[in-house]
């Protein structure tokens, strides 16, 4: 059964898209961001160390924008999953569009700290602070939301798609 | 059980008699819309799909809405791939910068989107679509690359608020003011990921301004979409619409909301929305003075005829503080040139303010947004927190403009009584 797993970063209440990626940005490939930019000015967080992140958001997270490079960025600078609540619809799609998978839970949000090593099984959306032990539910997902995260985002669910439509199986 | 005005549209969308709210469904799209911001992304996921065509190029429009004017080297590179990734997709509804103006609107205006359509757009903005009817998603450039892919997106079903507005509102209280009052009363997070459906007399003696105003303001709190039945001034906007025919549904009368809230017009006052924050106060109440550099009247909000027509009349006969750059912006050429034909911009120039092409300028900071550290400005549209020091508020074109005259937050009926009383009245009409 697959899991990620990752260093802890904390982020706040109602950090905008523009605080998480200069609009300069938007638009641009992964290869043109600069992850030591990402969250810069939200956050003491430094993403720019290359480690596997968990980042675990508050409310309202990445609010006022759509463009998704704000996520490609998150991912360039080695964020493997988000878990958080009332996470703006649109941060939600794109990441899992993206393949960068997005959790939502109160508790695991309540219970773990900055730098402690948490892993996520995919298939339940159990949520473990390897740092503790503690064992955390995420909310239940759609199956449609678990094959796009199995998939790694919905370019593969896309080809897919096609191929069936040319098979004649749609 | 009934459904909403968005189930039924999604509903058809997806070639089905009915879907329920949380259900996954693969509605067909009627158009999809994309601008120099996104064209970049959508390009590098069709080509790791392989894909050589789109689903079909009449569908699509391209609008180089974002970068202009623009003296960046990289922002003028890409209206240029803009311009060719609509070339080698055959889109011929591609609107260079300075032609039509801000996509959303005018692709309205140009009925290339119609009442009970469903939009796939990449510019935020995408719910103001529902001024007309239409649901518009705003969504992420591997969204569109599927849509154009495709023909259609994935979506999960969304509850729907309800939203009345009622009452006669006094004469410089606009949509706008309304859309903070909900603002204020749902918050960021009140609508998310819900479709807000909006109703009521006032809404129906809105002009068409100010539903796009209250349309996108459905983002502000959260929402996949705001959507409006097409009547009233709609109805006169969209008469000589002529490309295809509008198929538009009402909601049920057992269709269930997840909430429903009225604003009456007597609870409604010039409301100040301060960028960056939650904050949201009347600007009656303030118990100091706060300084204003900077104006902006337009954009894809506040940028209709009737928005600058109000500009003008809370403008009129007096001077822009000298403190103020004052800016118009109007929505698309089709008003920029009312602007230039019908005299405003006599009296806009006259007073010192700079008229401005119809871009999305007033948004993204790559263009004439921007504050020096410690400055503040006033905007009609949404507008961005610029992480620099400055500070930016979001209020009515009547506010935004009598703070233009004064140079500080101003009440514009404080102003207009002044000005009354001294023979300048500034009534609003249409």
């Amino acid at each position: 059964m697959e899991k990620i797993s990752g260093v802890v970063a904390i982020v706040g209440e109602n950090v905008s898209a523009t605080s998480i990626l200069s609009p300069e940005y938007y638009g641009e490939s992964a290869e043109a961001i600069d992850p030591s930019v990402v969250l810069a000015t939200a956050s003491e967080i430094d993403l720019s160390e290359n480690k596997e992140i968990i980042l675990i958001v508050g409310q309202n997270f990445g609010y006022g924008s759509v463009n998704e490079s704000v996520l490609v960025a998150l991912q360039k600078a080695g964020v493997q999953a988000i878990i958080g609540t009332d996470i703006p619809h649109y941060v939600y799609r794109n990441g899992l569009n993206l393949g960068l998978p997005v959790f939502v839970s109160d508790a695991a949000a309540d219970n773990c700290s900055d730098g402690e090593t948490v892993s996520i099984d995919m298939e339940s959306g159990v949520i473990t602070n390897e740092s503790t032990g503690r064992e955390f539910p995420s909310e239940a997902r759609l199956d449609f939301i678990k094959r796009l995260m199995a998939m790694g985002g919905v370019t593969s669910f896309i080809q897919t798609l096609r191929e069936q439509e040319t098979e004649g199986n749609v | 059980m009934g459904m909403t005005m968005t189930q039924k549209t999604l509903a058809d969308a997806a070639g089905v008699d009915a879907v329920e709210v949380g259900e996954v469904i693969f509605p067909e799209v009627n158009a999809v819309s994309t601008t120099d911001i996104s064209v970049q992304q959508i390009d590098g996921v069709l080509k790791e799909l392989g894909s050589k065509k789109i689903f079909d190029p009449d569908r699509i429009s391209i609008s180089a809405d974002h970068f202009h004017l623009n003296n960046h080297q990289k922002e003028l590179s890409r209206i240029r791939q803009t311009r060719k990734f609509a070339q080698r997709f055959k889109v011929e509804n591609y609107t260079p910068p300075g032609r039509r103006g801000i996509s959303h609107i005018h692709n309205s205006e140009s009925g290339h989107v119609i009442p009970g359509d469903v939009v796939v757009s990449g510019d935020s903005h995408a719910s103001a679509y529902g001024a007309i009817g239409a649901v518009g998603l705003a969504v992420g450039g591997t969204d569109l690359a599927m849509a154009m892919t495709l023909g259609k997106l994935w979506l999960q079903v969304p509850e729907s608020i309800r939203v009345t507005f009622t009452g006669e509102p006094d004469q410089v209280i606009t949509g706008k003011d309304f859309a903070l009052r909900m603002q204020r009363e749902l918050g960021p997070t009140g609508a998310l990921g819900k479709a807000i459906e909006f109703d009521g007399n006032s809404l129906e003696a809105f002009p068409i301004g100010d539903r796009f105003i209250i349309a996108d303001s459905a983002f502000e709190c959260g929402a996949l979409t705001g959507l409006m039945i097409p009547h009233g001034k709609a109805l006169e906007y969209l008469a000589d619409q002529t490309q295809r025919e509008a198929q538009y549904y009402l909601p049920d009368d057992d269709a269930e909301f997840a909430d429903t809230i009225e604003i009456d017009a007597e609870n409604v006052e010039p409301l100040i929305r301060e960028v960056g924050t939650n904050s949201i106060f009347g600007v009656s109440g303030l118990t100091k003075t706060v300084p204003i550099d900077q104006v902006i009247i337009g954009g894809c909000a506040g940028g209709q005829i009737e928005d600058l027509y109000l500009a003008a009349k809370v403008l009129k006969y007096r001077e822009i503080h000298e403190d103020v750059r004052l800016m118009i912006v109007p929505g698309s050429v089709q008003v920029y040139r009312r602007l230039i034909n019908e005299g405003l911009a006599s009296i806009f120039t006259e007073l010192g303010a700079s008229i401005h092409p119809p871009t999305c300028g007033p948004c993204p900071e790559s263009t004439i947004a921007s504050l020096a550290p410690g400055e503040r400005g006033v905007v009609t549209s949404r507008g961005r927190s610029y992480q620099n020091g400055s500070q930016v508020y979001s209020a009515s074109v009547a506010v935004a403009a009598a703070t233009a005259v004064t140079g500080e937050l101003t009440d514009p009926r404080e102003l207009i009584a002044e000005s009354e009383s001294s023979g300048n009245g500034a009534p609003r009409e249409y």
